[in-house]
């Protein structure tokens, strides 16, 4: 059986694929976008509470060096097999080594739902793996090290949306002691009906995407297929040695496959413009977030019990 | 289409469906990955056709307007 959560993506790419209008205005869709990093930032850092460990600063490090590792395995594939340039390349390598939140809160809901328990950091793991690919991704497409100043690092790292509000709301949570009771049923019951409501949108966004698939549409595809496969066997592996449970297992491979679509091409709009857009938002919202969402994420959850249990 | 552009897809194909044994092997649906190696396979054989059909209608077209 289907999710109820997960069920609304699929009515939403049946929505756009059988043009049905769905008004959605763009404030409602950021709106729901920062509802979620909020609310995974706080459920995160309210969880932390109780569980500091000194162990974390060696995993937070082993995170970023996944986050380094991904892209590296996506441009040659792209290189190679896409036969595409150095700038698309490392455009589209910076977006499958980076991560989707949708994706990581579609795996928490899944998880909840089915009362498996995982570590309380795992927001954390969101954040730093959102920045290193975007790195990497830059240096793969530019061929040195120079675009790598303090401009970049200022816009990208410190007034990024995304990882302000994930890390401020962690600490919200983590400081905010009893008072963080305070926000938990908006923030932390409304969590499944508002990623329903979001991932409508997200339905609607990939049925969209899907009409983009034209020219090198084989190749995307399957890129856009395998790389998913790789990254979450790879997340396994570091989530099997860095000694996580069953949930833990299933997060981190979830984190490995998804494909970021928020984040990445609004650094590579300002940092690459010359990069085609379109062809990394089709592979990574129109086909890896649909695979990881119906198909990917239930797999990862299911090993990560098989092999955590 | 060249074997670099055929080799991406057979290879994501034998992924997925490795997947979908694994999948019955722990106990969870292998429809999905089965169902995308199908189309996936599908997809890129008629991608593969149309491609070699239209290189070599190409000299003949060419041939024929001058």
């Amino acid at each position: 059986m289907i999710d109820a959560v997960v069920a609304f993506f699929v009515l939403g790419i049946l929505a756009q694929l059988l043009g049905a209008k769905i008004p959605f205005t763009d404030g409602l869709y950021k709106s729901l976008s920062m509802f979620l990093m909020i609310a995974i930032g706080l459920k995160g850092g309210i969880a932390l509470q109780q569980h500091v460990d000194s162990s974390l600063l060696f995993m937070s490090m082993a995170v970023v060096g996944f986050g380094l590792l991904l892209p590296l395995v996506a441009y040659p594939l792209l290189r190679y097999f896409g036969q595409l340039d150095k700038v698309n390349a490392g455009a589209i390598a910076a977006h499958y080594g980076s991560v989707s939140v949708a994706t990581y809160a579609v795996a928490v809901a899944l998880l909840e739902a089915n009362n498996i328990k995982y570590e309380a950091y795992f927001p954390l793991f969101v954040v730093l793996l959102e920045m290193p690919a975007i790195v990497v991704g830059l240096v793969l497409a530019k061929g040195n090290f120079k675009i790598i100043n303090r401009a970049f690092v200022k816009k990208e790292l410190v007034a990024n949306q995304s990882i302000l509000l994930m890390v401020g709301s962690l600490i919200v949570g983590f400081a905010g002691g009893e008072s963080v009771q305070k926000l938990t049923p908006f923030f932390v019951e409304l969590f499944p009906g508002i990623l329903a409501l979001f991932l409508l949108k997200m339905g609607l966004v990939a049925g969209e995407q899907l009409g983009a698939l034209k020219k090198n549409s084989v190749f995307l595809i399957s890129f856009a297929v395998l790389m998913p496969m790789i990254g979450g066997l790879a997340g396994t592996g570091l989530a099997l040695l860095l000694g996580f449970s069953a949930g833990g297992i299933a997060l981190m491979a979830v984190l490995g496959a998804s494909a970021s679509y928020i984040a990445v091409p609004a650094a590579m709009r300002e940092s690459l413009p010359e990069a085609n857009a379109g062809m990394s938002i089709t592979a990574s919202l129109g086909i890896t977030f649909p695979f990881n969402v119906l198909i990917n994420v239930p797999f990862f959850i299911a090993l990560g019990q098989f092999v955590g249990a | 289409m060249t074997f670099k552009n055929l080799a991406l897809p057979l290879i994501t194909s034998f992924c997925l469906l490795a997947f979908s044994y694994f999948s019955m092997q722990i106990g969870t649906s292998a429809v999905g990955f089965a169902v995308v190696a199908l189309c996936l396979f599908v997809l890129a054989l008629i991608h593969n056709f149309k491609a070699s059909t239209v290189k070599r209608s190409t000299p003949y077209a060419a041939e024929v307007k001058s």
